[in-house]
């Protein structure tokens, strides 16, 4: 009968050590290239923007709104443009799992003025 | 019987290795095909923003639209699911995958006048719309111009 060698316990210490930093490591890599991914749910929200822009303007509805959908949420934020009363700047946030992926900005003139 | 015991260590690492080696392959392999239609959606995306922006007209065409240009007419049409882009004689494929092209007219009497185009682009099981809507005032184009600044 052939007897293998034991390890002592040192050496148990470090190999366990040793695989502990590799697979942390490794999840952490794979937790921030995850993280790196804007999902493609962002990019069906980016599509949405032109029309919310457009109906903005049609309604003349100058004030803040937050659409929320299955998978992301836009919020539409409507400011005065440098105090100027005929200038609105209209700022859509593309949110999806509560974070902001996508921001876009465009001045609106004040049609009700 | 160690030479066993080494051996079949030995088979166990190289089969973990192996498994992890062919599941990063299929997972690159799928990332690429995801990249590939990502790339193929902003390529259409970004040409029909271009082509847009120095039209003058957009009217309705069977299955798509006429872009009225100063010197040129573009048509844009979904033949099979494709979108194809036709210029002079020249016919491009832009996209693979339509789902679908929706006019929307700015009365019901008048067809010929339309309030915007919708394309709904199938990326990856998913569909992506994209809007048209006319640039007839200076306010937008201003806008266009400065979005990506």
């Amino acid at each position: 009968m052939v007897k293998l060698k034991a390890f002592t316990l040192f050496d148990s210490l470090i190999a366990v050590t040793i695989t502990a930093i590799i697979m942390s490591t490794l999840s952490l890599s794979y937790g921030y290239l995850i993280d790196s991914d804007k999902p493609m749910s962002s990019m069906v929200a980016q599509g949405e923007l032109p029309k919310l822009l457009n109906n903005l303007k049609e309604s003349k509805a100058y004030f803040n709104e937050s659409k929320e959908k299955e998978t992301y949420r836009i919020e539409q934020i409507v400011e005065q443009y440098k105090g100027n009363t005929n200038l609105f700047l209209v700022t859509f946030n593309v949110i999806v799992n509560s974070k902001i992926t996508y921001s876009e900005q465009h001045l609106v003139e004040n049609e009700e003025r | 019987m160690s030479v066993l015991v080494g051996m079949v260590i030995s088979g166990l690492m190289i089969g973990f290795v192996y498994s992890i080696y062919t599941n990063l392959n299929q997972m690159t392999y799928n990332y690429q095909s995801v990249h590939t239609s990502i790339n193929a959606f902003n390529i259409a995306k970004a040409d029909l923003k271009r082509e847009i922006e120095s039209t003058a007209k957009i009217s309705p065409y069977p299955n798509g639209f006429v872009l009225e240009q100063q010197n040129n007419t573009i048509k844009y049409y979904v033949k099979e699911n494709q979108l194809i882009k036709k210029q002079n004689a020249a016919e491009i494929v832009m996209f693979e995958n339509i789902e679908a092209i929706k006019l929307s007219h700015t009365s019901e009497n008048n067809t010929e006048a339309l309030s915007s185009i919708r394309i709904d682009f199938l990326v990856e099981k998913q569909i992506i719309p994209f809007y048209i809507y006319a640039i007839n005032d200076l306010q937008n184009k201003l806008n266009l111009s400065l979005i990506h600044e």
